[in-house]
């Protein structure tokens, strides 16, 4: 075992909480860094590390390597040793010491909880020589020998790449010779055993032993010792750089006429797959994975493999990151058991030099484009699934800008040339819409009817209700609309929210969704357009001008404010989650003017523009004016009920359609002050139909309980309470053009 | 769109987990009780025109022979405007009837238009009638919605035929193995 005395250094670390230090943020940066780096490692909280850049940094010094993690503050939340083998004693860099690759470095951090961290950089530089055993080349690491005979001396050491080297393929030169480990330790130049340090003690490993079999990985530090055979000569260990597959991965990008809307089969281009998966798999067997990667913001890669090994490239439809911040992105077929699609190139042998494999994915159209048939493709269709990441691509990459250690809830999308606008059994393909329901998203894939996967737009606006599930919150419920309906306050803002969003994400206002015979027709949406018909609080058409507006620097109309995505992002994940009230317009202003009252006015010139009173906003739109002309039952749009108190008079409408529309739904708060049981009624006063009202119960967005009794024109819900205000939701099937209750808490029952 | 508004508007998975209930039977159905939708609606999807479809087959559909769907359509908008319809015939199926496209004058809310359009499929097996609507409303705006009509001929297995080979990967996940292009 080796002696740690430097641990024992005071290292008066205090517990602060830390603002994370922003990653790089350029878009391109965990895929580029993935690709030469790896995809990263991760400190365990208050534990020593012995770590190694796996590339050649970019910035090599302390800073520069590992300061754009999220540490936190160096020397109180952080601190990095390195070994000076001569004096055979530690020195604490600063943060402008350099950082050398294939050297050991010790790293701690007492942050409070593990990091994920990466080394930014490029290519690790190689040198050839005739004791190298790859054609590649290798790194030298130069080594320190003992002082003086019957000595040994340690020293720290760090593995240059990103792909794993086992220790029997390192060579060790000593003069002219070269020595395999085992050899080496024979001619009593250098131990056969490494030390890996586990956290708590030592691990040790060599190149003969079964089960102790040493690999070096990615950013990996270790021990290796030198014996006084070395002394006189110069050692050194040459760590080899294993076979390369190199190449680019691409798909067909369908172009846009933006006339009609529609897809443009004489516009294809090839855009880079970025993020993707990349594996090299096993010829002999189709199965196992001998080396694998991701694919950087080029869609380039590079795989290191055995040399002359039979072999296939396959790329997977999927983009993954674990550790901070993590992803996990897929395309499946939900026609075909959820398989993950996957597109294979064609055998080769990796030989003993560079090989090349550009992919691409074709989009699967094979006639001419200037006579498109009803039906577009005759081909199979191996593009989509990379169209549809690289519209998510661009989604996630934004919001990692905004907050570089975002963890993303896996996603699977479910696309297929069978999925279909009819509503029935997914697994044929009849999902119904492209949509977002129960953690994944549906996508069409109907060629002559809609298709979507070109639809950067529609995948955007559906992936921000991913977004709004997992990240932040809604309280949507859903079902059709329209930038011209007068909707339920919770639609107008998640429908506006998905529209806006993907103006953003792409920095294209016009959101374009293309369908028809040939995929030649389609609409627009611009969610710059200030005009909106029927604005105001319930419209998705006023919410993404005025949240678009917010974003964007364009000044047009009333918008002089120009946030950029980053404001928008950390109210939507804070405020927004945790509002009392449901999720609206209001909720989201009222925060947004609280976080940036610089802004405030500007903000309130945007929102005063799409005929929401602004100026005097609160989360509950206490003081919203705009009741559509003066019809009745639409204002106020919370209304309070007292426990105990006199019943509340609500009614629901259908004058601007159902079932999701304006005054669909009618909104109660109760405050309640003593945990309990609670008894809610509705019952009809007027309408002359019969009706089934429902009554529906919400704190902070959870649904608690509800009560959807077939009884005809009344409804009781029996609800055991915390205390806090909730929300109550009166709703019935409008079979009445107007209906309305008495609604009442008839008390608590029972204290709890 | 959610459940309760295909319980609404386009109840055409009836169809195919009934293909043989065809004749007169609208394809519309009403909840007479809330209690059937659930508390709280979860699907939510993309924007489109404001346009709902029922259809009717008007016989048991068969090979080789020609069936009329009665198709009719709903405006939700509440502004008036004109209402597009192009039908045509998906892979395997073709339109027999007219293939111009309809257009249909538009006033009020609710209100419904109805076309009847015939289809011919010369093999057994599941088929779809393409349905696009182009709701064009007095704003000068227009939006799309698409449908489709499913036609199921025969007692055939209708399960979808995988573009490429399903496989199972080194951690035994299912994957669609599909040919890649290769590029010098």
């Amino acid at each position: 075992m080796l002696h740690r005395n430097m641990i024992v250094k005071s290292f008066l670390l205090v517990g602060l909480v830390m603002a994370p230090l922003a990653l790089n943020q350029g878009r391109v940066t965990f895929a580029d860094a993935e690709a030469q780096c790896g995809s990263g490692a991760t400190l365990v909280n208050n534990q020593w590390a012995i770590v190694s850049a796996p590339c050649a940094p970019t910035t090599p010094t302390v800073q520069g390597v590992f300061a754009d993690d999220p540490f936190g503050t160096y020397d109180t939340e952080w601190v990095v040793y390195d070994r000076d083998e001569v004096n055979e004693s530690y020195i604490t860099l600063n943060l402008s010491s350099p950082i050398l690759q294939g050297t050991g470095y010790w790293l701690k951090s007492i942050s409070g909880s593990n990091i994920a961290w990466d080394v930014d950089g490029t290519v690790t530089p190689l040198v050839n020589s005739a004791a190298c055993p790859s054609s590649h080349g290798c790194f030298e690491i130069q080594l320190i020998a003992p002082a003086s005979a019957g000595l040994k001396r340690k020293n720290m050491v760090g593995h240059p790449f990103p792909d794993t080297v086992p220790w029997a393929d390192v060579r060790i030169v000593a003069g002219a010779n070269s020595y395999t480990p085992a050899q080496a330790a024979t001619n009593n130049l250098l131990t056969d055993t490494i030390w890996k340090y586990n956290g708590s003690s030592y691990d040790t490993y060599d190149s003969t032993t079964p089960g102790q079999i040493g690999m070096l990985n990615a950013y990996d530090g270790f021990w290796v010792e030198v014996l006084d055979g070395a002394i006189g000569q110069t050692v050194k260990l040459l760590i080899p750089k294993k076979g390369n597959v190199v190449g680019k991965i691409t798909f067909d990008q369908v172009g846009r006429n933006t006339t009609t809307h529609g897809l443009d089969y004489c516009s294809i281009t090839q855009l880079p797959a970025r993020d993707v998966i990349i594996e090299a798999i096993d010829a002999a067997n189709n199965t196992t994975v001998l080396a694998s990667a991701s694919t950087d913001a080029n869609g380039d890669y590079s795989l290191a493999v055995e040399e002359n090994t039979n072999m296939f490239v396959r790329v997977k439809a999927q983009m993954k990151r674990t550790g901070m911040p993590s992803w996990d992105f897929t395309v499946v077929d939900n026609t075909n058991s959820k398989a993950l699609y996957t597109m294979d190139g064609t055998q080769f042998n990796s030989g003993t030099s560079v090989v090349t494999k550009n992919l691409n994915a074709a989009s699967g159209f094979t006639g001419n484009c200037n006579s498109v048939g009803t039906q577009a493709y005759s081909a199979t269709r191996v593009a989509a699934p990379f169209a549809i990441l690289d519209a998510l691509y661009k989604s996630y990459q934004n919001v990692l800008a905004a907050v570089s250690t975002t963890q993303f809830t896996a996603l699977p999308t479910n696309w297929s040339v069978n999925n279909v606008p009819v509503w029935g059994d997914k697994t044929i393909g009849q999902i119904g819409t492209s949509h977002y329901s129960s953690g994944e998203l549906f996508i069409l894939g109907a060629d002559g009817n809609d298709t979507d996967e070109y639809d950067d737009h529609v995948m955007i606006h559906e992936w921000g209700h991913y977004y709004e599930a997992n990240l932040s919150r809604s309280d949507s419920i859903g079902g059709s609309h329209t930038s011209s309906d007068r909707l339920d306050l919770t639609v107008a803002f998640g429908e506006g929210w998905g529209n806006a969003l993907s103006g953003m994400m792409t920095n294209d206002p016009i959101y374009r969704d293309s369908s028809g015979a040939s995929n030649a027709g389609g609409f627009p949406i611009d969610v710059e357009a200030n005009t909106v018909t029927n604005p105001g609080w319930y419209s998705e058409g006023s919410v993404q001008s005025l949240l678009y507006d917010l974003f964007d620097s364009v000044n047009d109309g009333m918008d002089t404010v120009a946030l950029g995505f980053t404001p928008i992002h950390q109210i939507m994940i804070g405020q927004q989650k945790t509002t009392t009230a449901m999720t609206s317009i209001f909720s989201f202003i009222t925060a947004l003017k609280a976080a940036n009252p610089a802004q405030a006015t500007a903000i309130n010139n945007v929102v005063n523009a799409q005929s929401i009173v602004s100026d005097t906003m609160d989360e509950w739109g206490s003081t919203e004016t705009n009741n559509v002309s003066g019809t009745a039952n639409v204002l106020p749009i919370y209304t309070a009920l007292s426990v105990g108190g006199s019943a509340v008079n609500l009614c629901t409408i259908n004058q601007f359609g159902s079932p999701n529309k304006l005054s669909n739904y009618r909104n109660l708060t109760i405050d309640v002050q003593t945990a309990g049981s609670y008894q809610i009624t509705a019952t009809k006063t007027s309408g002359i139909f019969t009706t089934d009202p429902d009554l529906i119960l919400y704190k902070q967005g959870a649904f608690i309980t509800w009560s959807g009794t077939a009884t005809a024109n009344n409804e009781t819900l029996n609800a055991s309470l915390q205390t806090g205000t909730h929300i109550l939701r009166l709703r019935d099937n409008l079979t009445n053009s107007i209906s309305c209750y008495n609604i009442q808490v008839t008390g608590q029952i029972t204290p709890q | 769109m959610r459940e309760y508004l295909k319980k609404l508007t386009i109840v055409v998975a009836m169809a195919m987990m009934l293909p043989m209930a065809y004749a007169n039977e609208a394809k519309q159905q009403t909840p007479t009780t809330t209690s059937e939708i659930g508390h709280r609606e979860q699907i939510v999807g993309k924007p489109g025109a404001p346009i709902a479809m029922e259809y009717s087959l008007k016989s048991m559909p068969k090979k080789g022979k020609d069936l009329d769907v009665d198709l009719t359509f709903t405006s939700l908008s509440a502004l008036p405007g004109t209402l597009t319809v192009k039908v045509h015939g998906g892979r395997g199926l073709r339109l027999v009837s007219d293939k111009r496209p309809v257009d249909f004058a538009v006033q009020n809310l609710n209100e419904t238009h109805g076309r009847t359009v015939t289809v011919n499929a010369n093999k057994q097996g599941l088929f779809y009638i393409n349905v696009i609507t182009k709701l064009t409303t007095s704003d000068k705006k227009h939006r799309q919605r698409t449908f489709a009509v499913p036609i199921q001929i025969g007692q055939v297995d209708s399960r979808p035929i995988p573009p490429g080979k399903v496989l199972e990967d080194s951690t035994g996940q299912k994957i669609m193995s599909l040919p890649a292009e290769e590029i010098e």
